[in-house]
């Protein structure tokens, strides 16, 4: 039998043995590359060629329009397609505020790509002059630290409409209440301290609906999932100051939960990128989808929408105020 | 028979690397349309990838039929997967080097005006270079034409 197979030379059973080694090696890398491949937004893509009336919306005490987008800081061509979805989005029924929920710049640092991932893909919109709240992510570069290397990325984002790392804003009927959730998540004492922010910012508010903006999720069937820490300080405060509304992103799908104790939970973080989700118990619909969020809130009715890069709308929900004393 | 053999795995191998070409393309093509971009969204770079992929095949079907009569059948073998190999891991390994997450050369590359889909044909070809030169040298390793080869039996 032995004599049947073909003798090797000692060249042949080294570079064949080196080969099957390899193969091995190979096989795993590419399993890891292509897995990575399909979760970022790597192949630069073309800004959006649209043109937009600037100022075209209306916000008035009573009725407010705006658009939420997540983790949308690639400059890639998928985040270019959700920027240009945005843009068409504002042709067809104009909003003057673009809520952001963090990771807005990724692959570098922002005072370097600051241009190529928020001004190239949103022009259009700063060109319209709608307004940037952003709730700063994890890849947002310590912005808002008082480090001198990002003074000119936050000169600009002041005058877009984020003065700083937490704050709060009014549009219309609605408060929003940005919070720093990396600070928070990193340090417990600065935890405690946008705790407390919060609670007084909360309980001074007087428009119909509240709606916090974070970038780490207090709940997900994401990848990254809740957030343990947000969920033991946060979540009781936002409870009893009966918050109607929570957006995060952090993980990049689309999901939106069934009220828990009272509180609608969006996470909308397919700006750009796409990780799986697996829908828990409390989720009323989990999509691995790009996306972004369109609202529309009187004092009587906030309606929302999740609206995909091809802009189909992939969800819509209504919420009702609460009732507060 | 044996001639039909050496012929099917030539284009086996081929084949395979039409696949290692194809593959970072169809992944980010098969992305694109989950995330749910308008349909071809992500196409050009899959038809680019075939073209590249489809042009090297041929060439390492001729070279292989050529080489298992030049060097033998398990030399040319050898040397075939190993290129293979080379080829795989380069045609996905080059693209992060490229646009990798954290130097983004390819961006810098195209804000200086070169067209995505050159970008993309010079990486594959890149890759594709290197694996016909891996290829090349380990099958000139195996074969050193002056002096015979000492055989040890298979164990």
């Amino acid at each position: 039998m032995a004599d049947q197979l073909p003798r090797l030379t000692r060249r042949q059973l080294l570079a064949g043995g080196f080969g099957l080694l390899a193969a091995g090696a190979t096989g795993l890398l590419l399993d890891r590359a292509w897995t990575q491949l399909g979760r970022e937004d790597l192949i630069p893509g073309e800004p959006p060629a649209v043109s937009l009336e600037p100022g075209a919306w209306t916000t008035s005490p009573d009725e407010v329009a705006f658009a939420v987008i997540g983790d949308n800081g690639s400059g890639g061509r998928q985040a270019m397609a959700v920027a240009r979805q945005l843009a068409l989005s504002y042709q067809r029924e104009p909003f003057g505020l673009l809520s952001m929920l963090g990771d807005i710049v990724y692959y570098g640092p922002i005072e370097r790509r600051f241009a190529e991932v928020f001004l190239a893909p949103l022009g259009p919109l700063v060109d319209a002059g709608v307004s940037f709240e952003v709730a700063l992510g994890n890849h947002d570069n310590d912005l808002f630290l008082g480090h001198d290397r990002f003074a000119e990325v936050e000169r600009e984002l002041e005058l877009l409409g984020t003065p700083s790392r937490f704050f709060t804003t009014t549009h219309g009927p609605v408060d929003l209440f940005y919070l720093d959730t990396v600070a928070m998540v990193r340090d417990e004492q600065e935890a405690d301290r946008q705790v407390a922010w919060i609670d007084e910012a909360l309980a001074a508010a007087s428009s119909p609906w509240r709606v916090v903006c974070l970038h780490h999720p207090v709940h997900s069937s994401g990848r990254h999932g809740p957030t343990a820490l947000l969920r033991e300080r946060l979540e009781p405060v936002l409870v009893d100051h009966r918050v109607d509304l929570v957006l995060a992103g952090h993980d990049h799908h689309y999901e939106r939960t069934q009220p828990i104790d009272g509180i609608t939970h969006v996470v909308s973080g397919g700006g750009c990128k796409l990780t799986g989700v697996q829908p828990r118990d409390f989720s009323v619909v989990a999509l691995s989808r790009l996306q972004f969020l369109r609202v529309h809130a009187t004092r009587d009715e906030l309606v929302a929408r999740c609206v995909g890069v091809d802009g189909e709308v992939l969800d819509s929900f209504a919420l009702q105020p609460r009732a507060r004393s | 028979m044996r001639g039909r053999v050496e012929a099917a795995l030539a284009v086996l191998i081929a084949v395979a690397h039409v696949a290692a070409l194809v593959a970072p393309a169809a992944v980010l093509a098969v992305t694109a349309d989950k995330g749910g971009l308008p349909r071809f969204g992500g196409y050009d770079l899959l038809a680019a990838s075939v073209v590249v992929g489809v042009v090297h095949a041929v060439v390492v079907a001729v070279r292989l039929r050529r080489a298992q009569r030049e060097v033998g059948l398990t030399n040319a073998l050898i040397a075939g997967l190993d290129g293979l190999l080379v080829v795989a891991l380069l045609a996905s390994g080059l693209l992060f080097l490229v646009l990798g997450a954290q130097g983004p050369f390819g961006m810098v590359l195209l804000n200086a005006g070169m067209p995505l889909l050159v970008l993309w044909g010079v990486v594959q070809v890149v890759a594709v270079l290197l694996g016909e030169a891996a290829q090349h040298a380990v099958a000139r390793w195996l074969d050193p034409a002056p002096e015979p080869e000492r055989t040890v039996d298979r164990v």
